[in-house]
């Protein structure tokens, strides 16, 4: 065999550089082709381009290989390496056919290879042809990814023919290019029609072909000012960033005046948290627990910060004496972007939850609008420690966790002491004290109790300022609840609101508390802001009640039974009073009557008595502007077609009324319209048909009915 | 046809049958005379009787050939949407009215007398296709043949509101062909819906719309299929004129809220209304006292006035008061309380007979009517349950009364009856401030324009009245045409209008619209009324209906028109000659063979 492994990787060598050259060269072409034919056939195209661009590089280098072969790499021996004596074709002969002088030149050669391998038979990279191909490659393809769009835009505006003609410019093509905000995630989009839709902050970039070419053209604003459109070769390009909607048509010297055109703009919602996985705000500890995890799920329309605040609220202590502590944490989101879900597992004991304490979560996140963002507070989750959960400790919610206070009545105080009383002269002295003091204490807490109805004032003597146990006054430092209702989710999930109700939703009733009392004793009509419990009739019984009930404490605590009696009977008789003074009255506003005139009371006097005039009620005007329109668009022969049509005081009417309309824009659009065409008969239907929605409704009028003629009087006359 | 009088047929027909019976017996009489020998065989005999039978009867036919072979043919007469026909017999003649299509065979006539004077001797007239247009209507016989298509699908039956109060609420009424289900929708001038309805085939409907501010507006009438597209949709005209507001004075025996609500409503109405209150024992509150004198109560168009106030009135004032309704004075009861014997007694004789208790019953207003989207503040009308009102357990129970408002449960809460050329009303309802109260406040305005629109004094201003729906290239006809009075087409062209002179005192004319718009009647006054045509392309079922029905209007009680007369020409009497010329050669041929001898 021939030893020429060396010279074989040689050519290898070459051939690769010779493909590697060819797919350079013909790469772009392949690139051109595939871009042209999605341009033009789209995803059908492009995969078109691509496979016929890959046979044809793929041929073309091909034919760029073949030639490289043994004969090449001889002649490339023979010329590149004087000590292979233009014999190198020997090398490749089979050494049995080589023969004398030949075999012997051969040997030589074989012992000369080495030599070889150092040579660079690869031919040189074709530099220029590859820096043309991809420069004009990349030219042509630019070229056609932005030709074809301004060749496909005929424009909505644009007459059909596309000859240049003499004469006014005209509108030939229209295109926006609409960038929304790249927060927003939306891709740019391009539209041939004028009006648009765009998300708040988009930028609308304008390309008009106008033809014949005027001077200047610009976007003319009625609010605001103008822009320019500057000219790039044939087309006519300006940009403007949205951030409201408006009003626009293109203006441009001896261009007929265009109709105008809408941009309506679609603001950026602000995001929506909703608690997760509680049903209602208020979350009560079970037994045991100690952790709490609450979870929130964040939507937006475009997308919530993964970070976010948790805000957490402790409440620590009991009846008056409650601080508060508050601190916030981050939260990161998880989830996708438009429905982050926020959670976070709290530590009770580290939270500082003791029984009687609420611990409120609150998220405040924000979406990521630029340049400011939208910050929403959530609704708070409170996660509530009833004092009293101990009692049920280890029955796992079976018990009835709150216990009810028993204490003795009036009746069985008074039957107590009595007895008490009756049994004087066997009992010894201090026994007999203890057991006064005993009854004391019950009929110290039935004071209590009764003094919760009346405000804690009522302790201690209870004749005083009788603060009642409304809600007037915040008894706590104002916490950061929200008591919102939690918005619901974007596409507004049906869900079971059968929480909310007023029992345990959205006041809930703290056991022990006034309004606790008076739910289990009472009955309320009225809320707490707005009540006044009882009339002060009774108000005043239960503060008699409790000043005896007082006096009878004092007296049993002091061992003095005896003296306790009158007063505890007559607590027993005023309580019964007071029950049976169940109603509650709300106090009426509103009725303000004069002052009786006392002298003339009973005499009969009736001189100098009159009514007042009643002041006549002003109609409301009849001939506002739009009413005025409205007729003068009438469509109805005769005389009064020709009515002025008031456009000015229209349009500034609507100026001046934009917040009351539902379509100011398409009112002032259509204003716009009728002005500049005065004889465009659908143009004015529609101005009067946007003007039916700005009439005000007038209150039901009277129409007469029609006479009758002079028969059908004489008739009626007759039947009588 | 042979003259009536005397009818040869039953005389030729006893000769003929005499002759052939003596040819037949003297058949007999031979063969009893012939000897033995040479007697007919039974068989030759039994057919030269049979053949001379046969001939009498050929020569009795030849005679008087029968002339059903050609009967007369009816008239058929294809109209719109007329098939070609597939039943037509011979002699029967078809003729096509320009509104039909193309039909084969038909002989085209520009009218119904045309197609009656050139085929005068038809024996009835078919009517094919959708019927008689109203040109040929008033022409056509009465005792047309007429098999009416299937009803068409849209809308075939639509009332259109009379002239409308401004922001008062009025309704359009119709039918529905044949369509299965679909819904029918008020749409106001800018393209919302204002109330909407689901109908079926044959349903009757009633939506309603609101009218804003005085002059022309256009709602539309649509009737969607059960798929959302539009069957139909046509053009409803409201017209609301500005009108001198009524003068109306308020008697009230006691002041209340119903007063109260009833000034502010007017306050904001503008209707000139005057409150007067007596209190008693001379203390009046109020605008004022109202004098009751004939010429105070000629100067006002409309009294209310509550049972305390009339107990209160004198009897003089009472019969002022009653002569001032018959020349025209509008008059409202309102009773309050439990009508006195007497008071119940004088409101009979006046024209407002009561019947009841007089007790306060709780009634409920119809709620309103199912709107789907309502636009503007008649959103407080989509409310439901409405609130309970209460009222006076009265009502006249006369044919001659007219019930206003009517309660859920159909009692009359308010009617009237006319008195001389005046109206006199009774409203029962006690508390309708309820309904301002409860923010139903269009309701309750819209309730009492149309009670003080029915009842206050007709006005002086009459302008000419069109009657029915207006299609385009369809007779309208205008009334009360005063003077010489011309018709402005939506183009500006101009019309004179021609009084028909048998119309009396209605004093109509008709005319034809041809475009669809607005149109304006101006009478001789220079008095304006405008009127829409309709465009006859969008609802066509409208014209189609109204056709068909008058044609079958005009059909008469006799049963088709098909083959029951024929014509009185006589048969060809040829072939029954020939027929007779070859039974009469057999019978010769026969009786002159004799068997030859053996």
């Amino acid at each position: 065999m021939t030893a020429a492994p060396i010279l074989r990787a040689r050519q290898m060598a070459a051939r690769r550089r010779a493909g590697l050259d060819a797919l350079a060269i013909g790469l772009p072409v392949t690139l051109l082709l595939a871009v042209l034919g999605w341009r033009l056939f789209d995803l059908a195209g492009l995969a078109g381009g691509v496979l016929v661009g890959s046979a044809g590089l793929a041929a073309f280098a091909f034919s760029r290989i073949r030639p490289l072969d043994r004969d090449w790499l001889i002649r490339q021996l023979d010329a590149r390496l004087p000590q292979f004596e233009d014999s190198s074709a020997l090398l490749f002969q089979d050494s049995g056919q080589a023969s004398g002088l030949a075999a012997l030149q051969r040997n030589r050669l074989l012992s000369r290879l080495p030599q070889a391998a150092s040579i660079d038979l690869a031919p040189d990279w074709s530099r220029r042809a590859i820096t043309v191909m991809w420069a004009a490659g990349a030219a042509l393809i630019v070229a056609i990814l932005v030709v074809p769009a301004t060749d496909r835009a005929p424009g909505p505006l644009a007459s059909t023919d596309s000859k240049a003609v003499a004469g006014p410019p005209r509108i030939t093509g229209a295109r926006l290019r609409i960038t929304p905000p790249a927060y927003t995630g939306l891709p740019v989009r391009e539209q041939l029609t004028l009006d648009a839709r765009v998300p708040q902050g988009s930028r609308i970039e304008w390309t008009v072909a106008l033809d014949p070419a005027p001077v200047s053209a610009a976007l003319t604003f009625p609010d605001s000012v103008p822009v320019a459109l500057q000219r790039k070769a044939s087309s006519w390009a300006a940009g403007r960033t949205i951030d409201a909607p408006m009003l626009y048509r293109i203006e441009a010297p001896g261009l007929a005046r265009q109709r105008l055109s809408r941009i309506d703009v679609v603001a950026d919602a602000p995001p929506e948290v909703r608690p997760e996985g509680t049903v209602g705000q208020l979350v009560m500890v079970r037994p045991g627990q100690t952790r709490w995890t609450p979870a929130f799920e964040a939507t937006d329309d475009y997308g919530v910060q993964s970070a976010a605040l948790l805000r957490i609220t402790v409440t620590q202590g009991d009846g008056e004496n409650i601080t508060v502590i508050q601190r916030t944490s981050t939260l990161t989101g998880s989830g996708p972007a438009r429905a982050r879900l926020f959670s976070t597992s709290l530590d009770l004991a580290r939270e500082g939850m003791a029984p009687g304490s609420d611990l409120i979560v609150q998220l405040v996140v924000s979406d990521n609008r630029a340049p400011e963002r939208q910050t929403v507070e959530g609704p708070s989750i409170i996660l509530r420690w009833p004092s009293d959960l101990a009692l049920a400790d280890g029955l796992d919610g079976l018990a009835q966790p709150v216990m009810p206070a028993y204490f003795r009545s009036q009746r069985q105080i008074i039957i107590d002491t009595e007895a008490l009383v009756a049994q004087r002269r066997r009992l010894p002295a201090d026994q007999f004290v203890d057991r006064s003091n005993a009854i004391g204490e019950d009929q110290a807490q039935l004071r209590l109790r009764y003094g919760q109805f009346m405000g804690e004032e009522a302790e201690g003597g209870g004749g005083g300022g009788l603060a009642l146990p409304t809600n007037d006054e915040p008894a706590r430092p104002a916490l950061p609840t929200n008591d919102a209702e939690p918005a619901p989710r974007r596409p507004a999930p049906v869900e079971d609101h059968s929480g909310h109700g007023h029992a345990e939703g959205e006041h809930p009733v703290e056991p022990g508390s006034p309004e606790a009392v008076l739910a289990q004793y009472g009955h309320a009509h009225d809320t707490g802001e707005s009540a006044t419990l009882f009339d002060p009739g009774t108000r005043s019984t239960l503060a008699q009640a409790l000043d005896a009930m007082w006096s009878s404490e004092r007296a049993l605590r002091q061992g003095r039974p005896e003296d306790a009696l009158p007063f505890a009977n007559r607590a027993l008789e005023l309580l019964k009073d007071a029950q049976q003074a169940t109603r509650i009255f709300l106090p009426r506003i509103g009725s303000r009557l004069p002052p009786i005139d006392l002298s003339r009371r009973l005499s009969g006097d009736r001189e100098g008595i009159v009514a007042d005039r009643l002041i006549r009620p002003t109609p409301p005007p009849v001939d506002t502007v739009p009413v005025r329109a409205w007729r003068a668009l009438e469509e109805r022969p005769g005389s009064r077609q020709g009515a002025p049509l008031p456009l000015s005081e229209l349009e500034r009417w609507v100026a001046s009324n934009r917040g009351r309309l539902s379509d100011a824009l398409a009112l002032t659009a259509a204003i716009d319209t009728v002005r500049n065409e005065p004889g465009c008969l659908p143009c004015r239907r529609r101005l009067r048909a946007l003007l039916w929605t700005a009439l005000e409704q007038p209150t039901a009028r009277v129409q007469r009915r029609d006479a009758l003629n002079e028969r059908g009087r004489r008739y009626l006359d007759a039947l009588e | 046809m042979i003259g009536d009088g005397f009818d040869p047929r039953p005389w030729t027909l006893v000769l003929i049958g005499l002759g052939v019976l003596l040819g037949i017996v003297r058949l007999l009489l031979w063969q009893r005379s012939a000897p033995v020998a040479e007697r007919s065989p039974p068989v030759r005999l039994a057919l030269l009787g049979g053949l001379q039978m046969a001939s009498g009867l050929l020569l009795f036919l030849c005679l008087f050939p029968p002339s059903d072979t050609v009967r007369a043919g009816a008239l058929f007469v294809a109209t719109e949407a007329t098939q070609q026909p597939s039943d037509l017999q011979p002699g029967d003649i078809l003729v096509a009215l320009p509104e039909a299509g193309a039909i084969e065979g038909a002989v085209r006539v520009p009218d119904l007398a045309t197609a009656l004077r050139q085929f005068p001797d038809a024996s009835g007239i078919r009517i094919l296709g959708q019927g008689l247009p109203p040109r040929d209507q008033g022409i056509a016989p009465k005792d047309l043949v007429y098999d009416p298509p299937a009803a068409p699908r849209g809308l075939i039956e639509v009332a259109l509101p009379d002239r409308v109060a401004a922001g008062a609420s009025f309704s359009v009424g119709g039918q529905i062909g044949s369509l299965p289900r679909g819904s029918i929708e008020l749409v106001d001038p800018a393209g919302t819906v204002a109330s909407r309805r689901p109908v079926a085939a044959g349903t009757r409907f009633i939506v309603t719309g609101t009218a804003r501010t005085p002059e022309l507006a256009l709602f539309t009438l649509r009737l969607r299929d059960a798929s959302g597209g539009t069957v139909e949709q046509m053009t409803v005209p409201v017209q609301t004129r500005n009108e001198a507001p009524p003068r109306v004075r308020v008697l009230a025996g006691a002041p209340g809220p119903e007063t109260k609500f009833l000034r502010r409503w007017a306050g904001e109405a503008g209707i000139d209304l005057g409150l007067d209150i007596d209190v008693g024992a001379g203390v009046q509150l109020g605008d004022g006292r109202t004098a009751i004198t004939r010429a105070a109560l000629a100067d006002i168009d409309l009294l209310v006035i509550d049972d305390r106030r009339w107990e209160g009135l004198g009897a003089s004032e009472r019969s002022i008061l009653t002569d001032a309704v018959s020349e025209g004075l509008g008059l409202l009861l309102r009773p309050t309380g439990t009508l006195s014997p007497t008071s119940r007694r004088e409101w009979a004789a006046m024209g407002a007979p009561l019947t009841g208790a007089g007790d306060s019953v709780a009634t409920r207003l119809d709620p309103p009517s199912a709107v789907g989207e309502q636009a503007g503040r008649s959103d407080t009308r989509t409310r439901d349950p409405v609130v309970e009102l209460t009222r006076r357990e009265l009502a006249d129970p006369g044919s001659d009364a007219v019930s206003l408002l009517r309660s859920a449960d159909g009692v009359a809460l308010a009617s009237w009856r006319s008195r001389g050329r005046g109206r006199i009303g009774v409203w029962t309802i006690t508390d309708s401030y309820a309904l301002v109260l409860t923010g139903d406040d269009a309701r309750y305005a819209d309730l009492w324009s149309d009670l003080f629109s029915t009842l206050a004094r007709a006005s002086g201003d009459n302008p000419a009245k069109i009657e029915g729906l207006v299609l385009t290239g369809r007779r309208t006809q205008v009334c009360r045409i005063e003077g010489t009075a011309t018709i402005l087409a939506p183009d500006g062209t101009q019309g004179a209008l021609l009084t028909d002179p048998q119309s009396g005192d209605q004093a109509c004319g008709a005319y034809w619209p041809a475009l669809d718009g607005w149109h304006v009647v101006r009478d001789g006054q220079g008095r304006e009324t405008p009127f829409y045509a309709q465009s006859r392309t969008s609802a066509p079922s409208l014209a189609i209906w109204a056709d068909r029905q008058a044609t079958l209007a005009l059909t008469g009680a006799v049963g088709p028109a098909r083959g029951t007369s024929r014509t009185g020409s006589p048969g060809s009497s040829w072939p029954w000659f020939a027929g007779l010329l070859v039974i009469a050669a057999l019978l010769w041929w026969l009786e002159r063979r004799r068997p030859a001898k053996a």
